[in-house]
């Protein structure tokens, strides 16, 4: 078994900040290159926006499950693309890649 | 034979090359399905039950058979009423590791997956409450089922993840590879240890059969000649995903012809001679398949290295529960 490495990106560090008012501010980038996001877990207030960036050099999608089990298809991200999701819900959202499904994070909202 | 083209690798770089293939040491199991003895053993037993098609002739071991490497040995599967299906019976060693089921990826985990083929009306052919109710009413498995999950009933996800925990023990033992890569450098021959240079290199098949399952779970389209869409029938819009499929590991591989979703290819020669050039040229195409420059040598090299990856249990008859520690 790989043992990736977590990075939690602590969203609000203690300071409670409305979500749209704080994701206008700081929208996250992810990365993809090399087939991995650069982040595995992100911790989000709930109505963020996160940003998921197609710095590889080959083509990725993005599969997103949400809190409630409801499935989204953002569909083809091709090489410096990138596409926003906006966290509505609370809880986990599970996102992968359709193609390299390997290539997985889990985003958090609280 | 004229010499390959191809520079040897130094001693390092080849150390680098087997350092990503090491077995793990533990199989992973879900926190919301920790692994028991007591789900192992009622999960073995409702995979070789034939209670679970709709006319008792038909248990998920008919297509997914040890003998076989766990799958049929067949082109593509058969269903209890005799109807062949559309793919092939893939092999279900080394699920736990895995991304998405199905040669398409449409289920997301094992115990997703357990209750399609009992309801497919063309496989299994059985309804969950008929099943339920049979299981009911066998005293040895309201037992069986008391003990694997205390104050549950036997129900429709009780039954999924106990056949999901006795399939994540489904590890594929150790092969003459894997003593070489731990080091003994007799446990395979002269020709295997090229032919596992040229996978890892001008054969461009670690593109894709990466780490100690020879897989990375991606779905490619590798050019066979098929009409089946797979994983371009799942996810609609990309067209890099027709006639995707997922690619699959390759442990015990020599165990398991015919190869490929569809079951078109007959032996490991044919396999590599679909690489080499035998592909169509569509534009799904994966960038990953291109001509390759192998020789004959070289070709023979790789299968004589492919066969290497066999373990001695794939052909025991009975259930494989010797292999990989099972707490998670
Ligand atoms: C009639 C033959 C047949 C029976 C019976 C059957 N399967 Fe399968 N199985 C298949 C075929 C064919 C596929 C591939 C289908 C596809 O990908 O669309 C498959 C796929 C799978 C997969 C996905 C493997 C992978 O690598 O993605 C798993 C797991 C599996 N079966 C488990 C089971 C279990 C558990 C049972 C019993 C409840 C069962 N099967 C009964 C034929 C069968
Ligand atoms: C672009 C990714 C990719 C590359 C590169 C690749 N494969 Fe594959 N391989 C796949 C996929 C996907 C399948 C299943 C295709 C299908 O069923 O339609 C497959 C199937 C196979 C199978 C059949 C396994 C089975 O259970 O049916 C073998 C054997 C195999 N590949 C060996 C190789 C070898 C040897 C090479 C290098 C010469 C190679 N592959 C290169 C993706 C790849
Ligand atoms: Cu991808």
């Amino acid at each position: 078994m790989t043992f990736r490495k977590f990075v939690i990106l602590t969203a609000v560090g203690g300071i409670a900040i409305a979500g749209a008012a704080y994701a206008e501010v700081h929208k996250p980038i992810i990365g993809q290159k090399n087939k991995v996001f650069s982040l595995q877990e992100v911790n989000m207030p709930q109505g963020a926006t996160i940003r998921v960036e197609n710095d590889d050099n080959i083509v990725h999608t993005l599969l997103i499950t949400k809190p409630d089990g409801i499935r989204s298809d953002l569909g083809l991200q091709k090489p410096g693309e990138q596409l926003d999701i906006t966290l509505e819900q609370l809880g986990d959202y599970m996102v992968r890649c359709g193609i390299h499904p390997a290539m997985k994070m889990v985003v958090h909202t609280r | 034979m004229a010499c390959a083209a191809r520079a040897e690798p130094t001693q390092a770089e080849l150390q680098a090359m087997k350092a990503s293939y090491e077995r793990p040491k533990v199989v992973p199991f879900p926190k919301n399905n920790p692994f028991s003895p007591a789900k192992l053993a009622l999960g073995q037993q409702l995979f070789y039950d034939t209670r679970l098609s709709g006319n008792g002739a038909m248990s998920c071991a008919s297509c997914h058979n040890q003998p076989h490497a766990w799958g049929d040995g067949l082109p593509t599967g058969v269903g209890s009423k005799g109807n062949r299906l559309g793919r092939r019976s893939p092999t279900i060693l080394n699920l736990a590791w895995a991304e998405l089921l199905f040669w398409d990826g449409r289920a997301d985990t094992l115990e997703d997956q357990a209750l399609g083929p009992i309801q497919n009306p063309d496989e299994m052919n059985q309804t969950l409450p008929a099943l339920v109710a049979d299981l009911n009413k066998t005293p040895a498995y309201k037992k069986a089922f008391a003990a694997a999950f205390p104050g549950e009933a036997i129900a429709p996800d009780t039954i999924a993840k106990a056949i999901a925990t006795f399939e994540r023990t489904v590890v594929s033992g150790t092969a003459p590879f894997d003593r070489w890569i731990e080091g003994d450098e007799s446990a395979i021959d002269a020709s295997a240890k090229r032919g596992f240079v040229v996978f890892n290199t001008t054969g461009h098949c670690a593109a894709c059969h990466s780490s100690w399952r020879f897989t990375d779970d991606s779905f490619q389209d590798i050019g066979m000649r098929s009409s089946d869409k797979g994983r371009g029938a799942v996810i609609e819009g990309v067209a890099q995903l027709s006639f995707a499929f997922k690619t699959p590991g390759l442990r015990n591989v020599a165990e398991r012809a015919p190869y490929m979703h569809d079951g078109s290819i007959a032996t490991l020669d044919d396999v590599v001679a679909h690489y080499v050039d035998g592909f169509v040229r569509r534009p799904s195409l994966s960038p990953e398949i291109h001509i390759l420059p192998l020789t004959e040598r070289d070709r023979a090299d790789l299968v004589a290295f492919l066969k290497t990856l066999s373990s001695p249990d794939s052909k025991a008859s009975g259930p494989n529960l010797s292999t990989g520690d099972k707490k998670s």
